[in-house]
């Protein structure tokens, strides 16, 4: 009796002294979250201080987020910008004890402003028919996230899909529209595994680029930051359709139900709904809120969402195998004294996870798909050896794959100096050549070294030569991975001079292959 | 403030609240309320987090929280020995409950028809294809005109929006999506199955079917209609919000609970424009919100749900119709809302077993 008491008396306490009389501090709970959320990191002071929550986010993309939280990663919460594959993954698993949505934000198109009023997209009713057109015309190149690794390229895929496909109903596995998706696909010049990156990439390429796909949020953000874009991006919300986005909050730790009805309540407050608005541009989830003034005010037909696992994973394969361009990629390894052991046979196992023994949900679309090309430089001293692999099978047992796993066994020895930027200049050559010879590939080139150059040429003579090469050859992207002792400033000098990106193996190199994946 | 003195008014205020239940002597008299969890369709979650629903059940010795679960989701997904009750928005859901777990009595408590949150130039569109007539404040639709429309016929394709009379290239409703009705996840949700009902009588010929054979005679017209969809909610608040937050565009027509749209359309910051209308199918169907008892003490407080007149009266005001008609039609006359305070064309949903034979197909078909 007395125990409730006290209880309904600290009740009436609560709203005069605030969250404070919470029992001294902050409850930290952990959120498994897409980067795209990374912009609500401003709001956490006040999250905190509001409702005696603090967020504490692990980033990640879309399949590798629903693998963690379905291989049993403990997370209290779990917040994507959409969680559609999550839960048709995890429908009988019971893991997604509740789930909100929080925000809204549709995947859109931003075309440069000259060409979206050039072809008369900024105030008509575009179809995605249009769009591949001009795509695959050679006018429109865009930017647009690998959809097996982020979400804005996932949902878009999905939109531009079930768009083409006709029927007016949800996509089915028999009518994916292969040829209309290879047009539209003819135009993207530049990908990768995060939106973020992708956004900061275009403004980086925005003079050989013509327009993104993104989130609108982001793209209206790009447009709001002064002097970041030489022309502005026109939004195109095309008329056949689109997919919104729409943030749940979801529940995975039972024990946090409480936190999780109370942040869902405040996030969706109607103040709170308006605070999200003006910090991210996003559409309130909430019906009665006021939708920020910059974002435009129009019917959005949305098209369905697919219901079933099985073919959104056709979907994604057929997206792989046959819609994008293929891609060729030079993966430039070191086996010098120094990979001896287990870094050379980590680096044997993320290499050879890629011909199908990896067998999670990422590992599955991180396979080297059909058409593709790879290229492995091998270096000491010297440039040991360089083999190509076509991809016609993907099947684990291929021969192709057996002859790669072989190669991998046997070619990958340990010994001698560290010749880096020889070999890297050689896969420059390399892919400068092929590219004249097919320009129809995505080419990218992909280091992994674990110490200093210390023989042949050094940073400095390597970008030299660079700035000799071809401009079709200075366009092809290196993704250097830190590894061991590999110098953190030249790699990171490499990427910038490539416009690349640097990943950091945190030791894991399957991991980190795999993430890569993502860019190619 | 300091913890100090944050520390004497706790004690002042746990010190008069003594007083006070002292003096009032037995607000309390029962004992501690009687914790009571229980899981519920969505849609009446928010009567139960009403604090003066909480306060009758409260006075009467409960403290009653309900979970937001999808009605045949209650069935299938969750330990229902870890609650007092489930409370799912039909009979079927309810019937499945109670043909998987032991329990303690049903109660019938509430009920509203299904009906199709729409917009006025979508009736208008249907009005021109002679399904739909204006009926004032409301619009009234064929449901066999409607179905076949959606589900074609043996001399008609089914129909996308641009194909209708009058909306040639769009003018009306620019979208070249299938003319469909979004519900939620016919595996997971009372009111897709409710729906499921009404389209098997139009398919079944303005009958209702009495077998599995008749059911698996138009089951090849019923698919499109559900996995047409595609990804639908697991519960009926989210189609709704989805309607009410996106617009025309995403959500031209969407089955709900009569109730949604009455609890929202008298809320202070209603949501609803002049632009949104009610389709009443005709002819409709009323779900039958059942509550299932688990325990002893859910027992009690269903038995509270379905006979305590101050409760009926607050869930007239979440537009529930109960067996109290006349606080059901005052609560709509005093806020003018525009629906339907009578309706004479009502079914019944097919028997259990050929529903559940239906939606298993679905279910299978989902699979593939």
């Amino acid at each position: 009796m007395i125990r409730r008491l006290v209880v309904a008396a600290l009740a009436f306490l609560l709203p005069a002294t605030g969250i404070a009389a919470c029992g001294g501090g902050d409850t930290t709970l952990t959120v498994i979250a897409g980067s795209e959320l990374k912009d609500l990191e401003p709001l956490l002071d006040q999250i905190a201080e509001d409702t005696g929550y603090r967020l504490d986010f692990t980033y990640t993309g879309t399949l590798t987020g629903a693998e963690r939280v379905l291989g049993g990663e403990e997370f209290d919460l779990a917040w994507f910008s959409h969680a559609k594959y999550l839960e048709l993954l995890a429908a009988s698993s019971g893991l997604v004890k509740a789930s909100e949505p929080v925000m809204l934000s549709p995947v859109v198109l931003g075309v440069k402003q000259s060409r979206a009023e050039q072809w008369g997209w900024s105030n008509g009713a575009v179809t995605w028919a249009d769009i591949a057109a001009r795509a695959d015309a050679g006018e429109f190149r865009f930017a647009m996230t690998n959809p097996t690794a982020s979400n804005s390229g996932f949902t878009a895929l999905i939109g531009v899909a079930t768009a083409f496909a006709g029927t007016g109903a949800a996509l089915s596995v028999t009518d994916i529209p292969t040829e209309e998706m290879q047009r539209f696909f003819n135009g993207l010049e530049l990908t990768a595994g995060s939106s973020g990156w992708l956004a900061e990439s275009y403004v980086e390429s925005q003079a050989t680029l013509d327009g993104l796909v993104n989130y609108e949020s982001v793209l209206l953000s790009l447009n709001a930051e002064p002097g970041l874009l030489a022309e502005p991006l026109t939004l195109v919300y095309p008329a056949d359709g689109i997919v919104t986005a729409d943030y749940p909050l979801m529940l995975l730790n039972e024990s946090q139900r409480e936190a999780h009805t109370a942040l869902v309540d405040y996030f969706r407050s109607p103040a709170m709904q308006e605070t999200i608005g003006t910090t991210t541009l996003r559409r309130p989830a909430v019906p009665g809120v006021n939708i920020d003034s910059r974002i435009p005010d129009a019917v959005l037909v949305e098209v369905p969402f697919p219901g079933s696992l099985g073919v959104i994973d056709e979907l994604l394969f057929s997206y792989l195998d046959d819609q994008r361009a293929p891609a060729h990629t030079y993966y430039v390894l070191d086996a010098s004294g120094s990979m001896e052991g287990e870094p050379i046979e980590s680096l044997r196992i993320a290499l050879k996870n890629l011909t199908g023994l990896d067998t999670s949900v990422t590992g599955q679309f991180a396979r080297f798909r059909l058409r593709e090309e790879v290229t492995l430089i091998v270096f000491s001293d010297y440039v040991e050896s360089v083999v190509d692999f076509v991809i016609s099978d993907t099947d684990p047992n291929s021969a192709e794959f057996r002859r790669f796993r072989e190669f991998v066994d046997s070619g990958l020895v340990a010994g001698g100096g560290t010749a880096l930027y020889d070999a890297l200049l050689l896969a420059y050559e390399m892919a400068g050549a092929a590219k004249e010879a097919d320009k129809e590939r995505f080419y990218s080139i992909v280091l992994l070294s674990d110490g200093e150059a210390n023989e042949g040429l050094d940073y400095g003579e390597f970008d030299r030569a660079f700035s000799q090469l071809h401009e079709d050859a200075q366009a092809i992207r290196t993704f250097p991975i830190l590894f061991g002792d590999a110098s953190d400033d030249e790699m990171h000098a490499l990427a910038e001079l490539t416009r690349g990106r640097v990943f950091d193996s945190a030791g894991d190199l399957a991991k980190v292959f795999k993430t890569i994946r993502g860019y190619q | 403030m300091s913890t100090r003195t944050r520390l004497g008014i706790a004690a002042v205020l746990v010190a008069a609240l003594i007083v006070v239940v002292l003096v009032a002597g037995g607000t309390f008299g029962g004992g501690d309320p009687v914790p009571v969890v229980g899981l519920s369709g969505s849609e009446k979650i928010p009567f139960f987090e009403d604090d003066r629903v909480q306060a009758v059940l409260r006075d009467r010795g409960f403290e009653v929280e309900a979970r937001s679960a999808g009605s045949r989701e209650i069935a299938t997904s969750y330990d229902l020995t870890l609650y007092d009750f489930a409370f799912p928005a039909g009979v079927p859901a309810a019937t499945k409950i109670r043909a998987e777990n032991s329990t303690e009595g049903q109660f019938s408590t509430f009920f509203t028809p299904m009906v199709i949150a729409s917009w006025d130039p979508i009736a208008d569109l249907l009005a021109g294809s002679g399904v739909a007539r204006d009926a004032g404040t409301y619009h009234v639709v064929d449901l066999r005109g409607l179905v076949d429309l959606m589900a074609g016929t043996e001399s008609a394709e089914p129909k996308v929006w641009t194909e209708l009379p009058g909306n040639e290239a769009g003018a009306i409703f620019n979208s070249s999506r299938s003319v469909l009705i979004n519900s939620t996840d016919i595996r997971k949700s009372n009111s897709a199955a409710m729906y499921l009902s009404m389209v098997s009588y139009a398919l079944n010929g303005g009958a209702i079917l009495t077998s599995t054979a008749e059911a698996d005679a138009i089951y090849d017209r019923v698919e499109p209609l559900f996995l047409g969809q595609g990804f639908a909610a697991s519960s009926s608040a989210g189609p709704f919000e989805t309607y009410l937050v996106r617009g025309m565009g995403g959500s031209p027509m969407v089955m709900v609970y009569e109730a949604q749209f009455i609890e929202e359309f008298t809320k202070e910051s209603s949501a609803i424009t002049n632009d949104m209308t009610l389709l009443y199918p005709e002819p409709t169907l009323f779900t039958q919100h059942t509550f299932v008892a688990l325990t002893e003490a859910g027992r009690e407080v269903g038995e509270l749900l379905s006979s305590d007149p101050e409760l009926q009266r607050l869930a007239a005001e979440y537009g529930l119709r109960t067996t109290d008609r006349a606080a059901f039609e005052g609560w709509i006359a005093e806020n003018q809302v525009p629906v339907a305070a009578d309706l004479q064309d009502v079914i019944d949903p097919p028997s259990y077993e050929v529903l559940e034979h239906l939606i298993q197909r679905l279910e299978e078909a989902y699979q593939r």
